[in-house]
C-alpha cells in the first residue's frame, strides 16, 4: 500500500473530539469512532460537530495563550458546581463555581478535561472561541465500558450477546504462575479446574459452559496457548459464550476467549514493577504409612481370609520397628520437600507522545518443584513490545511483538511416576544398601523414587519452548468518507519445542554384611540413551478489512465490517536418538548401533493447514434503545475434501433496552433502575478440531504400534521392516460439527452502581459429532468405517453475575458473585441395537445426560457380625465386619450387575461459582476470592483406591479403617471386637463403580486472598517514586469440602483428565509477599 | 482521496474474489495404493503389517488380555503345566473376532489389488506374495475356528474401493453373513493352504512363510479338525448348518489330510541336534534348550522374529529366576509337580507320582538341593529349572523353609499327604520376603542360612516375585542375556511357531488315530518311528511297538515335547479332556526344605499353597461369540451355554 500522498503537516493534527484514550485493542481504532458516536446525546451533536470543525481549523501552528471562559451544565442544562476543568497537556486546572462557571488560561489546540463525579468525562479542544458551554452526561460507568468482541469492540451498554469481560485489575488480584488460575470463579460460565501445580505443566481443564476447548484469540489472532501469557500484560479478557463467536466460524463452536494485551498511553514514561516471592505447599497430599503401620496392615490383609488367616509379621518383628531397633524408611522424606519456592517479576514501561505510544514488558517466572533432588523446576521469560505510531493524520501503524522462552527441567521419570513409586515402596525397604548413600538399595520392585527423581542418577528431560508472536497493522481512516476506515494486518508466529531426553542407566546394590561387600544386583533403564526432539509450528495470518461506522439523523447508529482473512499453519518435527557409549547427555556421545532418527506422523505434530475466511457484520442501534446485529463468517479449511471446504456461519442478535423507553423513564417506581436490557442471540458455529483427513483413502506409514505391544512392523531376516497401515474406508462427505447456540440474557443496573445483575440462559445443540458407524457395521467387513457426522448433543444451563459497589465513609468496597450451571445431554448416539430392553436401558445414551456414571449404590457398612449374619441380601463367606454394603437396587436379594444404576455424573463440575470481595480504606486494600464447584465427583484407583495396592505400601488415610481391636483375633469370629473406621477392613476395597469408591468432590475454597498497603503519595514523591504498594497474597488458602483426605480439584479416575492415575503432581497453596512499584 | 478509497475497495474485492482460495493441501502423512504396490519395499511394508497382526500365540499372547498387551503371569497356568503368582486359570476372556476380520480384509485386499500392479513384478514374486496372503488368511481362520467353531467365511473385500460411505451403509444387511459350518471353515483353510503350498517358494526370509510352513500348518489344522470330528460332543445347528461340531464320519478324512500334509516335509527338515550326543545326557539337555535360541536351527519351519528396539517382548523379564532378576519381574512360570513327574529319571512311587518319603513314611533325605534330580530326563532339564540347577553360572536356590525339629529316627510328613493346611509354626521357619531376614539359622560352619532360598519361596506370595512351586521354567530363557538387559522391553528371542518336532508328533498322532480306526497301511509303525525320533533326541527311553498301545502315549509325548510353547492348551481342548483334568483341581508343588539338625534336604509334595483351584467349564470348548458382534449382526448364532 502507498501512503505517500499524505502531507507531513497533517500528521500533527489531534483528533477533533471524542475519546482520545486509545483502546488497546486490535480493531479498536475503528470502534473509537463508534464510541464517540454513542456518547453523543441529544443536543450535543451540534456542539461536537462545531468543535470538530473548529479543531480542523486549529490544526495550525501554535498560537498565543488566551483566557477561556465557560459553563458546565448537566443534561438538563442545570449548572454543575465543583466540576473539574484541567488542561490535559499542562495539568493546570480549576473548578467551576456554584453557577457552573469557570475560567482558565490555555493555548488554542490544547485539550480541556472536564469531569464531575457521576458524569462522563469530556475533552474539549480549545479553539479561537473563548467562551464555551459543555454539557456533561450522567455517566453509567458500567454501560460505557468498552468490551472486546469478535473483530471489534462494543460498549457494554450496546451488547446484544453473552460476553463476559474482565479487566486487568480484576485479573491480577489473584497471583499465580498460570493466568487461567487467576480467572477461576471470576467469569460466570467459565469453568477452570487446575489439575496440577507441577512447574511448567500448565495443565488445566477449562471450558466455557461445558462446551469443550474454546478458541483462544490473542490480540485478534488465534494463538492456542493462553496459560503462559503474563497476567501483567493483559489489558482485558473477553469470553464469547454464545453465537457471537460465529465470526470465528468453524473453530468457534466451543466459544472464544479473547485476550487483549496492554498498549501504551500517551504521557510521560511510567515504569511499573510488580514482583512476588512465595512458597508453594501441596494441598491434600497423602502421607505414607510407616513400618509399624505397614506391617499391621499386611497382617490384617493376611488374616482377612475366611479359610483361616495367618500373620505375615510377628509381634517381635513389628516391635523391632516400634522400639527403634530397626528404622522405618520414610520414603516421602527421602524424595520430597514439604514446600518449594516460587517467584514472579514483571517490569513494564509505557508512555508515548501524540504520535507514538509504547508498552514494553519483561516478565520472569521461576518455580521450583517439591522433589528433594531439586531437579524439577521451571523458568519462563516473557517479553512484549506493543508500539503504535501515527504515521500521518489518518494512518497509524502498530507493531506488536511477543517472545516467550521457557525451560522445564524434570528428572527422567515424570513427577507423577515418582510419587507413585514413593507411595508404593514399603517402609521396611531401606533407600540405600546398608544406609550408605553411595549405593542405591535393590528393591523388590524397581520403582526407586530417589533414583527416579534424581537427574544425576537416572537422567533427565529438558523442555525448551519458545514462542515468537508478531503482528503488524496499518490503519487508515479514510478522509472525507466519514466513518470509513481500512485496516491491514499481517502476523507471523513461530513456536519451537526443543527437547532433550536423557535416559541414564543406573545400578542398584545389595549389601552383604558378612563380607562387607556391595554387589550390583540390578541395572535399571539400560541402555543409557539420549534423545533430541525438535518441533516447529510456523503460522502466518493476513487480514484486510473495511470498517464503516456512522450515525444518521441523530438516531440510527450503524457499524459495519467486511474482512478477509487467510492463514497458513504448519507443524513439522523430527527426533534423533542414540544409545550412549559414555553417559554424557549429548547426542555425539552415542553409538551408531540402534540409533534412531524419525519423526512423529501424529496429526498434531505434522500438518499443513490453510484457512481462508470472509467475515462481516452490521450492528444497528436506534437511539440506544433497540439493537440488532448480524454477523457471519464464510469459513474455508483445507482439512476437507474439495467442494466441502467452505461453510457459512451466521449470527443474529437483538437487544431492547427497556429502561430507555418513555414509559419506563416516566415511571418513578422504576427510577431506581438505571438500565434494563433484554437481549437474545442465535447463530451457528463449527468445530473442525477433530478432523483427520478421513476423506482420503490410503495408508499411514509407518504404521502405529509399540515395540512391546503390536509392533509398528515386522522383523524379516533379522531386520525390522516398518509396516503400512490402511486407513480403511474413506468418507468424502466428512465435515465439521455444527453447533447452534441460543442465548437469552437480561442486564440490570440499579441504584447507580449499587446493584448490577446479568443472567443468561443458553442452549447449544451440536449435530454432526464425529463417530464411527463401526458399532453398527458387522465385523466381517473388517475395516473400520471412517468417522461420520452422526452424533448430536446439547449443552443447556444458565449463568449469572451479581455486582455491588459502594463507599461507606472512607471504605470503598465491591462484591461480585458469579455462578454457572451447565448440563450436557446426548441427543443422538450412533449405536448398534441392544439385544433387550434392559441392555438398551444401560447402553443407550441417546437423550440422556452425558457423563452418567453407572454403578452400585451404597448401603453403609456392616457394623458387626450380626449385620452380616442377618443380612437380607446374599453376602459371600469372606465378608467381614466393616465391609461395604451395596444397595440391592432391584431388590432380588443379591448384588449383581443388574443392580447397576446411574449413581453420579463424571467430568468437570456442573456448577461453578465464585465470590469476589474487594475493599479499600486509605492506603489499605483487601481482596478475597472464594470459588467453588458442585455436582462433581471423584473416584480413585491403584494406591488411592485401597491400601497395599499391588503389594506396595499404604497411605495413612487407610489407617482410618475397620479392624479387630486385637490384631490376633479371627476377623470371622462373631465375638471379635471391632474398631470402626471410614474404610473397610484391610483387604476389602470398594468396587470401583460404586458410591463407596465415588465421593462427592464439591468444594468451596478461598482461592485467593490479598492484603495490600499503598504508601502515602507525599512520602514517595520526595524520593521520586510515583507509587509503592506492598502486599501479601495467598492462593488456595483454605478449602471446605466433604471429600476426605484428598484435594477435591485434583484429578481422579472419573475426572475429565486422568492420564496419571490420580498421581498427578499435587495442587498447591501459595503464600507470597509482593511489591508493586511505580516510578 | 476518493481514488484511494476506490483503490482500497477494489483491492479488497480483488483479494476476496481472486482468493476463493484453493485449500487443496494434501496431508503430510497419508500415502496411496500406487506408492505401495509398485515396488518391493512397499509390498514388504504391507507384508510387515499382516505378518505382525497374525494371531500367533507367542510370548505376547495371554488368554486374559489378548495377543499384544504386556502382562505379568504365565499362559502355562491355563494348562496345569505351571502356576503363577499373577495368574489363575480359566479360559480366554478376550475376543479375537473383529481383529481377525480386519486381518482377513487386509489379506483379501492384497490378493485383489496385487494383480492390478502385476506388471511391476516377476511371476515368481507374485506367486510368493499371493501364497503368503493365503497362508496368513488360513492361519487367521484357524485362530477363529478353533475358538468359535464355524464362523462367517469372507473371501473377498466386502466394500468396493472408493465406495461412498452411504452406499456402504446401505449394504449393511448384506454384510450380516451367518456362520458357516465348522467343517466348511476347515475345508476353506485346507484349500488356502494347498494354494499356499503350491505358490510359496522353497525358502523365504526368516519370519515369513515358505511352502513347508503351509504344509506343516495344514497338518496341524487337519489334525485339529479330525479331533473335533472324533471327540467333540457339543453340536450346534444353525438351520441346516452345523456351526459347532463336525460329523464323526469325517474324522478319518481329516486325519489322513494331516498325515499327508506332514509327509510333504519329508527330507526337508530335521530335528535339531547340533549340540547333541547319543551318550552325553548333559549335552542332550543343553541341545534341547539351545534349540529354542539357535537362529540356525534346521528344525524351525515358521518363526516370528523380534528385534530390539522396534519389536520386543518380555519373556526373560517375566521368567528369570528370582535370584538372577533385574529388580523387576521374575519367576512367573512355576511348573507344577504334576507336569514334572510326567518325565523320566525321577524318584517315583508305584503310581508314577514323585516319591518324597520312604516306605516308613519318613522323608527321603538328600545332601543337596539337586538330590532327587540327578538322573532327570535331559529334556526335562532343558525345559525346567529344578532346585540346584545351574543357570548363568549360578545354582538356583529354591528353599521353602528350614525344619528345626528333631531328625533322629527320620522326619515324618509335616502335614498329611494332600493337606491344604499351612505348615505348622513350630520347628519350622519361613520367610515373608527378601526384606525381612530375621528368619535364619546359623550353620555349624558359622554361615547364616536364610529361611528362604535366594529364588524363594517367600510366604508373602502376593508381595514378592519368587518361585512358588519349587520349579521355574527354562525353555526359551536366554542364558546369554546380561542382567542389565532383563527389562520388560528387552527380549528378542524368535518365537518358533512351527517346528519339525510338532510335525512329527502331528503325523504320529494322525497315524495312530488312523491305525486305531482300522485304516489299512503302515500307520502304526510310522507313529512309532516318529515317536522314537522325538524320544531319542529327548534322551528318553525308546518305545516298542507293543508299548504304543494308546493314543495317550503320543499325547503325553507331545505334552512333554511342546510344553510351554502354548500348544498344549489347544491340544487339551481338541482332545476334549481339559474339563476332566481341571475339575476343581488343585495342582501339586514340591517344596525343598532344609533339616538343619541333619544338614540335609527333604522334599515335601503338597497342593499349591495358595489353594487355587482350577476348573474348565465344558462350554469353554466353544468360546462365546462376542456379544457386540451379534449386536451388529443378529443372525450370528451364539455358542451353547452363553
Amino acid at each position: 500500500m502507498k501512503f505517500s500522498f499524505l502531507s507531513p503537516t497533517q500528521k500533527a493534527c489531534s483528533p477533533a473530539i471524542g475519546n482520545t484514550d486509545r483502546q488497546p485493542l486490535v480493531g479498536s481504532e475503528q470502534r473509537g469512532d463508534l464510541i464517540t458516536v454513542k456518547k453523543v446525546r441529544a443536543g450535543q451533536f451540534f456542539l461536537y460537530t462545531t468543535l470538530a470543525v473548529i479543531s480542523m481549523v486549529c490544526c495550525q501552528p501554535a498560537q498565543a495563550q488566551k483566557l477561556i471562559r465557560g459553563k458546565i451544565t448537566n443534561d438538563a442544562g442545570a449548572p454543575l458546581a465543583k466540576a473539574s476543568v484541567q488542561i490535559k497537556e499542562t495539568k493546570a486546572g480549576t473548578a467551576t463555581d456554584d453557577a457552573g462557571q469557570f475560567s482558565i488560561t490555555a493555548n488554542p489546540g490544547q485539550t480541556l478535561l472536564i469531569s464531575a463525579i457521576g458524569y462522563t468525562t469530556q475533552q474539549v479542544v480549545i479553539t479561537e472561541t473563548s467562551n464555551i458551554t459543555v454539557k456533561l452526561t450522567a455517566s453509567n460507568a458500567k454501560l460505557d465500558e468498552v468490551v472486546v468482541v469478535g473483530y471489534g469492540t462494543q460498549k457494554k451498554g450496546s451488547l446484544t450477546s453473552a460476553v463476559s469481560s474482565i479487566s486487568a485489575s480484576e485479573i491480577v488480584t489473584t497471583k499465580n504462575e498460570n493466568i487461567l488460575n487467576t480467572l477461576t470463579g471470576k467469569v460466570p460460565g467459565l469453568r477452570v479446574v487446575q489439575n496440577t501445580s507441577e512447574p511448567g505443566a500448565f495443565n488445566n481443564s477449562f471450558d466455557i459452559r461445558g462446551m469443550g476447548n474454546p478458541l483462544i484469540v490473542v490480540d485478534g489472532i488465534p494463538r492456542p496457548d493462553i496459560a503462559r501469557i503474563d497476567p501483567n500484560d493483559v489489558e482485558s479478557l473477553s469470553v464469547l459464550k454464545d453465537a457471537s463467536a460465529a465470526v470465528y466460524g468453524a473453530r468457534a463452536a466451543n466459544g472464544v476467549i479473547l485476550v487483549t494485551t496492554k498498549k501504551g498511553k500517551r504521557g510521560t514514561l511510567e515504569l511499573n514493577y510488580v514482583g512476588t516471592y512465595g512458597v508453594q505447599i501441596p494441598t491434600g497430599f497423602p502421607k505414607s504409612a510407616n513400618a509399624v503401620e505397614y506391617m499391621t496392615l499386611v497382617n490384617e490383609m493376611s488374616m482377612h481370609n475366611p479359610n483361616g488367616g495367618t500373620r505375615v509379621y510377628t509381634d517381635a518383628q513389628i516391635e523391632e520397628y516400634r522400639n527403634g531397633t530397626k528404622k522405618s524408611t520414610d520414603w516421602q522424606k527421602a524424595t520430597i520437600n514439604r514446600s518449594a519456592a516460587q517467584t514472579q517479576h514483571n517490569l513494564s514501561a509505557s508512555g508515548g507522545s501524540d504520535n507514538v505510544t509504547y508498552f514494553f514488558s519483561l516478565g520472569y517466572t521461576g518455580q521450583d518443584g517439591i522433589l528433594k533432588s531439586g531437579d524439577l523446576f521451571y523458568k519462563k521469560y516473557n517479553l512484549r513490545s506493543n508500539v503504535s505510531a501515527k504515521i500521518s493524520k489518518d494512518l497509524t501503524f502498530d507493531l506488536n511483538l511477543t517472545g516467550i522462552m521457557e525451560r522445564k527441567d524434570q528428572p527422567m521419570q515424570a513427577a507423577y511416576w515418582v510419587f507413585r513409586s514413593m507411595w508404593y515402596q514399603p517402609p521396611v525397604n531401606p533407600v540405600y544398601a546398608n544406609d550408605n548413600p553411595q549405593y542405591l538399595n535393590s528393591l523388590p520392585n524397581p520403582l526407586h523414587p530417589v533414583a527416579q527423581s534424581t537427574s544425576d542418577i537416572a537422567g533427565n528431560q529438558v523442555f525448551n519452548n519458545k514462542w515468537f508472536q508478531s503482528a503488524a497493522t496499518l490503519n487508515y481512516n479514510v478522509p472525507f468518507v466519514r466513518g470509513l476506515s481500512a485496516r491491514a494486518l499481517y502476523s507471523f508466529d513461530y513456536t519451537l519445542n526443543n527437547n532433550k531426553i536423557f535416559n541414564k542407566a543406573y545400578n542398584t546394590y545389595t549389601y552383604n554384611p558378612a563380607t562387607n561387600v556391595y554387589t550390583v544386583s540390578g541395572t535399571q533403564q539400560s541402555p543409557s540413551t539420549v534423545r533430541r526432539e525438535f518441533y516447529e509450528y510456523p503460522t502466518t495470518l493476513g487480514q484486510f478489512s473495511l470498517n464503516y461506522s456512522r450515525t444518521f439523523l441523530n438516531a440510527h447508529h450503524v457499524n459495519a465490517l467486511a474482512l478477509y482473512e487467510q492463514s497458513h499453519r504448519v507443524g513439522d518435527n523430527f527426533f534423533a536418538q542414540r544409545e550412549l557409549a559414555i553417559p554424557v547427555d549429548q547426542l555425539f556421545a552415542g553409538n551408531s548401533l540402534n540409533q534412531q532418527g524419525s519423526m512423529s506422523s501424529n496429526i498434531l505434530n505434522s500438518f499443513d493447514y490453510q484457512n481462508a475466511a470472509y467475515v462481516g457484520y452490521v450492528t444497528y442501534d436506534y437511539k440506544s434503545r433497540y439493537f440488532a446485529k448480524f454477523a457471519f463468517r464464510y469459513d474455508g479449511s483445507s482439512k476437507f475434501t474439495p467442494g466441502k471446504q467452505y461453510g457459512f456461519f451466521p449470527d443474529y442478535e437483538l437487544g431492547w433496552r427497556i429502561s430507555e423507553e418513555g414509559f419506563f423513564r416516566n415511571a418513578t417506581a422504576l427510577s431506581f433502575i438505571n438500565n434494563l436490557k433484554v437481549r437474545a442471540s442465535y447463530g451457528k458455529t463449527g468445530d473442525d478440531g477433530a478432523l483427520r483427513y478421513q476423506f482420503l483413502t490410503g495408508y499411514t506409514y509407518p504404521a502405529s504400534g509399540s515395540a512391546t505391544g503390536q509392533p509398528p512392523g515386522a522383523v524379516f531376516d533379522g531386520t525390522f521392516v516398518n509396516a503400512v497401515q490402511s486407513t480403511g474406508i474413506a468418507n468424502p462427505a466428512i465435515s465439521w460439527y455444527t453447533a447452534k447456540t441460543l442465548d437469552i440474557g437480561i442486564d440490570i443496573e440499579a441504584w447507580k452502581g449499587l446493584f448490577g445483575f446479568t443472567i443468561d440462559y443458553f442452549k447449544r445443540d451440536r449435530t454432526g459429532l464425529l463417530t464411527n458407524r463401526v458399532l453398527t457395521v458387522p465385523d466381517v467387513v473388517g475395516a473400520g468405517l471412517p468417522q461420520e457426522n452422526l452424533n448430536g448433543d446439547r449443552n443447556e444451563g444458565f449463568d449469572f453475575e451479581i455486582r455491588h459497589e459502594n463507599r461507606i465513609g472512607k471504605v470503598n468496597y465491591n462484591v461480585r458473585g458469579t455462578f454457572g450451571f451447565t448440563r450436557i445431554s446426548n441427543r443422538y448416539i450412533e449405536r448398534a441395537k441392544s439385544g433387550n430392553s434392559y441392555l438398551n436401558w444401560t447402553q443407550n445414551n441417546t437423550n440422556r445426560y452425558a457423563g452418567v456414571y453407572f454403578g452400585y449404590g451404597s448401603d453403609g457398612q456392616f457394623q458387626n457380625y450380626q449385620d452380616i449374619e442377618h443380612s437380607n441380601i446374599y453376602v459371600s463367606r469372606s465378608t467381614a465386619t466393616g465391609d461395604y454394603r451395596y444397595l440391592d437396587w432391584n431388590g432380588d436379594g443379591q448384588i449383581g450387575v443388574d443392580d447397576s444404576h446411574p449413581i453420579a455424573n463424571t467430568g468437570l463440575p456442573l456448577i461453578t461459582f465464585g465470590l469476589n470481595l474487594g475493599a479499600s480504606y486509605k492506603g489499605f486494600d483487601i481482596n478475597l476470592l472464594f470459588s467453588g464447584a458442585a455436582m462433581v465427583n471423584a473416584s480413585y484407583t491403584e494406591q488411592l483406591g485401597g491400601p497395599l495396592w499391588a503389594s506396595g505400601n499404604a497411605l495413612t488415610m487407610f489407617l482410618d479403617r475397620w479392624h479387630p481391636a486385637d490384631p490376633n483375633a479371627d476377623p470371622y469370629d462373631p465375638n471379635t471386637k471391632w474398631v470402626p473406621g471410614y474404610y473397610s477392613y484391610t483387604g476389602t476395597n470398594a468396587y470401583t463403580n460404586t458410591l463407596h469408591n465415588l465421593h462427592n468432590a464439591s468444594y468451596a475454597r478461598l482461592k485467593s486472598a490479598e492484603i495490600g498497603y499503598s504508601l502515602p503519595q507525599k512520602l514517595l514523591t520526595r524520593v521520586g517514586i510515583k507509587g509503592l504498594r506492598v502486599f501479601v497474597t495467598g492462593y488456595n488458602v483454605f478449602t471446605i469440602t466433604g471429600l476426605k483426605y484428598l484435594d477435591p480439584e485434583h484429578p481422579s479416575a472419573v475426572s475429565a483428565v486422568d492420564q496419571q492415575f490420580g498421581y498427578a503432581y499435587p495442587i498447591d497453596k501459595i503464600f507470597s509477599f509482593g511489591l508493586n512499584l511505580k516510578f | 482521496m476518493k481514488k484511494i478509497v476506490y483503490l482500497l475497495l477494489s483491492g479488497f474485492l480483488i483479494l476476496s474474489a481472486g482468493c476463493k482460495k484453493s485449500l487443496d493441501v494434501p496431508p503430510t502423512n497419508i500415502i496411496s495404493d500406487a506408492d505401495i504396490f509398485s515396488n518391493v519395499a512397499g509390498i514388504d511394508g504391507y507384508m510387515a503389517r499382516i505378518y505382525s497382526q497374525m494371531p500367533i500365540e507367542d510370548f505376547k499372547w495371554n488368554p486374559s488380555t489378548g495377543f499384544k498387551t504386556f502382562f505379568n503371569g504365565s499362559t502355562a497356568t491355563f494348562t496345569g503345566e505351571a502356576i503363577s503368582r499373577d495368574q489363575a486359570g480359566g479360559t480366554e476372556t478376550f475376543n479375537y473376532w473383529s481383529d481377525a476380520y480386519a486381518l482377513i480384509r487386509d489379506c483379501n485386499y492384497f490378493m485383489e489389488t496385487l494383480p492390478k500392479y502385476a506388471g511391476n513384478f516377476s511371476q515368481a514374486q507374485l506367486n510368493n506374495w499371493q501364497g503368503e496372503a493365503r497362508f496368513i488368511r488360513a492361519f487367521t481362520y484357524f485362530a477363529l475356528v478353533k475358538r468359535y467353531g464355524g464362523v462367517p467365511l469372507v473371501d473377498k473385500v466386502l466394500t468396493e474401493p472408493g465406495q461412498a460411505i452411504n452406499e456402504v451403509a446401505a449394504n449393511i444387511d448384506s454384510f450380516k453373513i451367518p456362520r458357516a459350518a465348522e467343517q466348511a471353515v476347515y475345508d476353506f483353510i485346507g484349500t488356502d493352504l494347498d494354494f499356499a503350498y503350491q505358490n510359496l517358494p522353497e525358502t523365504n526370509k526368516g519370519g515369513r512363510a515358505n511352502r513347508y510352513a503351509a504344509a506343516a500348518l495344514k497338518s496341524r489344522t487337519m489334525l485339529f479338525a479330525g479331533c473335533i470330528a472324533k471327540y467333540n460332543t457339543i453340536n450346534l445347528m444353525a438351520g441346516p448348518v452345523q456351526v459347532c461340531g463336525i460329523p464323526a464320519v469325517k474324522a478319518n478324512d481329516y486325519f489322513k489330510a494331516s498325515y499327508d500334509a506332514a509327509n510333504l516335509l519329508n527330507g526337508k527338515f530335521s530335528l535339531y541336534k547340533n549340540a547333541w550326543s547319543a551318550t552325553d545326557k548333559v549335552a542332550q539337555a543343553n541341545n534341547f534348550s539351545q534349540l529354542f535360541l539357535d537362529k540356525a536351527s534346521g528344525e524351525n519351519i515358521f518363526i516370528r522374529m523380534y528385534k530390539y528396539p522396534d519389536a520386543v517382548h518380555w519373556y526373560d523379564y517375566n521368567n528369570i529366576p528370582r535370584q538372577l532378576w533385574n529388580n523387576g519381574g521374575a519367576a512367573q512360570t512355576n511348573p507344577t509337580l504334576n507336569f514334572v513327574e510326567m518325565f523320566e529319571g525321577l524318584p517315583k512311587n508305584a503310581d508314577g507320582s514323585f516319591q518324597t518319603t520312604d516306605a516308613g513314611g519318613k522323608y527321603l533325605l538328600y545332601d543337596n538341593l539337586s538330590g532327587p534330580f540327578v538322573n532327570a530326563e535331559p529334556r526335562l532339564r532343558g525345559t525346567v529349572l529344578m532346585p540346584g540347577d545351574v543357570f548363568k553360572g549360578v545354582a538356583i536356590e529354591m528353599r521353602r523353609g528350614i525344619y528345626t525339629g528333631p531328625v533322629t529316627g527320620g522326619i515324618s510328613r509335616l502335614l498329611p499327604l494332600g493337606s491344604t493346611a499351612n505348615y505348622p509354626s513350630t520347628n519350622f521357619i519361613s520367610q515373608a520376603g527378601p526384606e525381612i531376614t530375621t528368619a535364619y539359622v546359623t550353620l555349624p560352619d558359622g554361615t547364616r542360612m536364610n529361611a528362604a532360598g535366594a529364588s524363594g519361596f517367600y510366604t508373602n506370595i502376593n508381595g514378592v516375585a519368587s518361585g512358588i512351586s519349587g520349579f521355574t521354567v527354562k525353555k526359551y530363557l536366554d542364558p546369554a542375556k546380561a542382567t542389565a538387559d532383563i527389562g520388560n522391553n528387552r527380549s528378542e528371542q524368535s518365537w518358533i511357531e512351527i517346528r519339525y518336532a510338532e510335525v512329527l508328533l502331528n503325523r504320529a498322532e494322525a497315524a495312530y488315530e488312523l491305525y486305531s480306526a482300522g485304516q489299512a497301511g503302515t500307520y502304526q509303525t510310522q507313529a512309532l518311528t516318529d515317536l522314537n525320533a522325538i524320544r531319542e533326541r529327548a534322551g528318553a527311553t525308546l518305545a516298542t511297538l507293543p508299548q504304543l498301545n494308546s493314543v495317550d502315549t503320543i499325547r503325553r509325548e507331545r505334552r512333554k515335547e511342546l510344553a510351554f510353547e502354548n500348544k498344549t492348551w489347544w491340544d487339551l481342548k481338541r482332545w476334549r479332556i481339559i474339563d476332566k483334568e481341571q475339575n476343581n483341581t488343585q495342582w501339586r508343588i514340591l517344596n525343598p526344605i532344609f533339616a538343619v539338625n541333619a544338614l540335609k534336604y527333604f522334599f515335601d509334595d503338597r497342593p499349591d499353597e495358595r489353594n487355587s483351584r482350577f476348573t474348565f467349564d465344558p462350554k469353554y470348548y466353544y468360546e462365546q461369540i462376542p456379544v457386540t458382534a451379534i449386536g451388529k449382526s443378529p443372525n450370528l448364532v451364539q455358542n451353547p451355554g452363553y
